[in-house]
């Protein structure tokens, strides 16, 4: 079965605000958060902490370019079973 | 097609199925009556009022059951939902009734498979189409309505409500509500025959007529009562008519005794405001002598209940359940005709059906 | 035939949409009514069925118990007899034809819904499907331009810089120029035999890394082939998906085409990037190309797609991207970094592109190629491109180094005067950016306006022709925050479109981030960025302060003084090398690729 994240077609952004103490705290707390949505490793793009929290712009690529896309090859898949 | 003339008198049974609210169990009342029908080698036929059986509802976002059609069974639904079935059909007929979704068309299953029902939505395109369906010799003729509209249903021969807790979560009000909606069925059918269905008529001496429709408001009710004499027995109104309209009449005709007000059908009366206003109307109407009546008289059959609801919980719509024994007894004394819970076995709605 | 029209806001808030379509009808001759927001529903129903309308449109946005309200509603026409003699129509944001056929209406117009499709409804016309597929012409920018010069002295002084180059370039050639002969046998050839020999020579004075790859398929690090499989996926995709609703970029004649960079790596990726950035609107792309590119001798061939920023110049991989665009989308390749200048505006003109990106200058002094081999292959290059009908984009990213916009400014005129003697097209590209020269000295310090105004204000008081601010503008404003890049790309958008300059390239909203390539989203974000910033500037201007007067004033005279400087020298080469165009100080260094190259 094709999974929704499959049909990304290259990344997958996070804007979030999280609370947290520092800038530090912000940090761990945005990778962990990454990892609870089971996205695995994700990168930090942009992180302004402010004194309540941090302002995160969060990526996972689920493709980079020369992968294989499961989003094209799964097209192929779909026409083939409705023929 | 070979007839296969089960039924007794030979007549082909027209069946509505009408949901007070979305998710009340309609689709799967009708997946129960189509299964049970086609076990039972009758013919039978299936169109919907507008769109209905789609995977996801539109406006919950939860999935739904779409229906299952079996071999042989005559469908009319709209071109563009042909283009999504899993069924394998015969083209054999495209009418040239419009809908959003495309012209009608009339299949016939060849193998089984699931459809969405998306036919004609108006009362009278639904009686076009019923005409066509008739020349396939069907049994039955199942009619799937759509979200709380019962307009076009006026002409079926008997009507399946189905309700629950996704109309509202509170059984008393749910048991009130079918009471009211029984009252408003229970009531007779006009002697009367041959009117005009085109303007409204004082049945006095002479049938005296009003360029009207319908009675919607004081001014209609007035210009109504006005044409009324000593020797008025009846009105009759075609069309529409609204709870303030028949409010201002019965005052406007001072208990006059013993009238009648021939509406066209108990989904006139229906559509006049809730259920609880329009049978306290009728109560009121009653005690002042205004017996109200119908044209055409499609026979409440049976209700069905579901005690599933969504719930909204954070922007998110979840599955949630009344008390299903609670519902069922609530509802079932409040109403003459037979319940069912549909999930848990009713195994003679059919034969309800077709008697 | 005239109809007669009810339009009834059920909405007492959301009324405008109705509004507009009824202005729409009554502009085509029919007969509507409006009634008044709030009615109560059997009022509605009795105006209905008093009216005999041949439509009645209905107006609500959904929202809790709405749909029943509607379905509700449709039931009261059915019994009164409206439904009769009257079609029902709802129009609203999310009414699809699924929404419409369940409430019961006979046609639902939706967010996607056009004008013509509903006067179309009206009259009884088939509805052609006009909102699928792109349906626009390729646009031609630099026919109208003169290339006549306004100021006298500029125009001497670049004559005879340009004379001198093209003398001292005369005779002379490069292993670039011989390959892009022999480039053009390759893809005109159609024996086998003969194609096999003409690669020997190609073989023979290019990079063995490149032989390798192209003989022995022992690619560089990171390259690998598309498989067929693939280019199979990729055509259906392509035969399967079409752009619905195609949008406009432009709210008047005079704002920019907007351009967007493509490079990803993967031709499969960018193709896809492409169509999707098509119907946004975006009208052209330009194809970057890895920058290793530049520092080897001869280029790759085949379907090849890249790990890393850049997708490779390969004939197969141009002809692809230009025949998967489409036709209207104008497609430029960066050809004038690098040891194949040459080679590569030949195969992009081969290939159908319809411009390419050259610059002697900066591709000497910001990219690292030899400023005698550029020159050499640079010429050939301006007038491969002129035969091939192709207009040259000259960028003016040196400036980024640290180069005053002067020094930047003058090199671009230089090939531009290149260019015309050379029978091509030139168009100018001065950024929109806070370059560094500009950080340091504060030309910006009150607003990013006057100077960017006071750059093509001088460009136009020197020369009549196309001006492309790019590449890409807003460079150097950007930050990594989304809301902030999209702004940035907007404000300096709708600064080139009050300027009613020719094109402009846009970056995504991902472009200051540099751990990973750019995603479709940010793409989109900036191209709906800047349509929002047309619309909102229409065809009103923005006032630079006098400030820019004195800007444009001071750009003229260093841009003069320069070329004064250039012209000193005995040829250009050996002015990029003195220092006249950007030195060491600004940032910048004569290239090293290619030295002692020249035949």
């Amino acid at each position: 079965m094709t999974t929704a994240l499959e049909k990304v077609m290259d990344a997958l952004d996070i804007e979030t605000y999280l609370v947290c103490k520092d800038a530090n705290e912000g940090k761990q707390l945005a990778l962990q958060l990454g990892r609870e949505m089971n996205l695995g490793d994700i990168d930090i793009m942009y992180e302004e902490y402010d004194g309540y929290g941090m302002r995160v712009r969060l990526r996972k690529y689920v493709y980079r370019p020369s992968n294989h896309y499961n989003w094209l090859e799964s097209k192929n898949k779909d026409k083939e079973q409705g023929q | 097609m070979i007839k296969n003339n089960l039924l007794a008198n030979d007549s082909l049974r027209i069946i509505g199925i009408v949901g007070t609210a979305k998710n009340t169990g309609k689709t799967t009342t009708l997946s129960f009556l189509i299964q049970d029908a086609f076990s039972k080698r009758y013919s039978i036929g299936v169109t919907g009022i507008g769109y209905d059986g789609e995977e996801i509802d539109t406006i919950t976002m939860l999935p739904k059951p779409r229906l299952l059609l079996e071999k042989n069974t005559i469908a009319a639904t709209s071109e563009d939902c042909l283009k999504v079935t899993t069924a394998d059909y015969k083209l054999l007929e495209t009418t040239n009734i419009v809908t959003p979704l495309g012209k009608v068309c009339i299949v016939k299953i060849i193998e089984p498979g699931l459809m969405v029902i998306a036919g004609p939505n108006k009362k009278f395109e639904l009686a076009r189409v019923i005409k066509k369906l008739k020349k396939y010799d069907l049994d039955i003729i199942f009619i799937d309505g759509s979200l709380n509209r019962i307009a076009p249903l006026a002409r079926v021969d008997k009507i399946i409500f189905t309700t629950g807790a996704s109309r509202n979560t509170d059984i008393d009000f749910l048991a009130k509500e079918m009471k009211e909606i029984g009252l408003i069925f229970q009531q007779e059918k006009t002697k009367f025959n041959g009117l005009d269905q085109n303007r409204i008529q004082i049945i006095s001496e002479q049938i005296r007529e009003i360029d009207l429709v319908s009675l919607l408001d004081e001014d209609d009710a007035n210009l109504v009562a006005q044409k009324c004499d000593n020797n008025t027995r009846a009105f009759f109104v075609p069309g529409m008519v609204s709870l303030k309209g028949l409010k201002k009449f019965l005052v406007a005709i001072k208990n006059k005794s013993s009238l009648e007000l021939i509406l066209d059908s108990p989904i006139t009366m229906m559509l006049s405001g809730e259920p609880s206003e329009a049978a306290a109307f009728i109560k009121t109407a009653t005690a002042h002598n205004l017996k109200i009546t119908y044209c055409y008289k499609p026979e409440l059959t049976a209700v069905t209940i579901n005690p599933f609801y969504p719930l909204e919980r954070n922007f998110h719509f979840n599955t949630a359940y009344v008390d299903k024994e609670f519902l069922f007894i609530q509802v079932r004394n409040a109403l003459a005709v037979p319940v069912f819970n549909i999930k848990e076995g009713s195994v003679n709605l059919l034969e309800l059906c077709i008697n | 035939m005239k109809k007669r029209i009810l339009c009834v806001p059920l909405d007492p808030v959301h009324d405008v949409g109705i509004k507009i379509i009824r202005n729409e009808l009554d502009k085509h001759g029919h007969k509507t009514e409006l009634l008044s927001p709030d009615l109560p529903m059997e009022e509605i129903v009795k105006h209905a069925a008093f009216g005999k309308y041949d439509f009645i449109f209905v107006s609500r946005t959904l929202g809790y118990g709405v749909a029943e309200l509607l379905a509700r509603f449709n039931d009261y026409l059915d019994a009164a007899g409206v439904r009769e003699t009257s079609r029902i129509v709802i129009g609203g944001k999310p009414i699809t034809p699924e929404l419409a056929a369940e409430l019961g209406f006979d046609k639902g117009f939706g967010a996607n819904s056009t004008m013509d499709e509903i006067i179309a409804y009206v009259e009884g016309k088939a509805i052609e499907s006009t909102t699928v597929g792109l349906k626009r012409e390729k646009k031609n920018f630099t026919d109208k331009y003169s290339y006549k010069f306004h100021n006298k002295e500029i125009e001497s002084l670049l004559s005879d810089i340009s004379d001198k180059v093209i003398s001292w370039a005369k005779g002379k050639t490069s292993d670039g120029i011989q390959r892009a002969e022999l480039r053009k046998e390759i893809i005109h050839s159609k024996n086998e035999q003969e194609k096999e020999k003409i690669y020997k020579k190609y073989n023979a004075i290019s990079d063995p890394s490149i032989v390798d790859s192209n003989q022995k398929r022992q690619y560089i690090k990171g390259v690998r082939k598309v498989t067929d499989e693939e280019l199979e996926q990729l055509n259906l995709f392509l035969t399967q998906n079409h752009p619905v609703a195609p949008q406009k970029i432009q709210h008047h004649d005079k704002h920019p085409l907007l351009f967007k960079f493509l490079g990803s790596g993967c031709p499969l990726l960018d193709i896809i990037h492409g169509k999707i950035c098509e119907r946004w609107g975006i009208d052209g792309f330009l194809v970057i190309n890895p920058s290793w590119e530049a520092r080897y001798e001869g280029l790759l061939d085949g379907y090849l797609t890249h790990e890393n920023d850049g997708t490779i110049t390969s004939f197969s991989n141009i002809n692809l991207l230009r025949k998967s665009l489409d036709p209207s989308t104008l497609l430029t390749v960066r050809a004038h970094r690098g040891l194949n200048t040459p080679e590569t505006v030949m195969l992009a003109g081969e290939a159908g592109a319809d411009m390419v990106k050259i610059n002697l200058v900066y591709g000497s002094l910001g990219a690292g190629t030899d400023p005698e081999r550029l020159a050499v292959d640079g010429i050939y290059a301006i007038k491969l491109a002129g035969e091939h009908k192709m207009p040259f984009d000259i960028p003016g990213n040196d400036e980024l180094s640290g180069v005053p916009a002067w020094k930047t400014l003058a090199g671009l005129l230089i090939n531009v005067m290149l260019g015309i003697k050379l029978s091509a097209q030139p168009i100018l590209k001065p950024l929109f950016c806070y370059g560094p020269h500009i950080v340091i000295n504060g030309q910006m310090k009150n607003n990013y306006i006057d100077y960017n105004v006071a750059k093509i204000n001088a460009l136009r008081q020197i020369v009549d022709s196309p001006i492309w601010p790019g590449e890409p503008i807003a460079f150097m404003t950007q930050t990594e925050e989304r809301v902030q890049a999209a702004n940035a790309n907007s404000y300096h958008a709708a600064l080139a479109a009050s300027l009613a300059v020719d094109a402009i390239t846009v970056a995504s909203t991902d472009e200051a981030y540099s751990r990973g390539p750019i995603c479709i989203t940010s793409r989109i974000d900036t191209i709906r960025a800047v349509t929002d910033a047309f619309r909102f500037l229409g065809n009103a201007d923005f006032a630079p302060t006098q400030q820019a007067e004195l800007f444009t004033e001071e750009i003229i005279t260093k841009i003069t003084e320069v070329l004064r400087e250039v012209n000193k020298a005995e040829n250009l080469p050996q002015a990029i090398y003195s220092g006249c165009l950007g030195n060491k100080d600004d940032g910048a260094y004569p290239g090293k690729f290619g030295k002692g190259t020249i035949k």
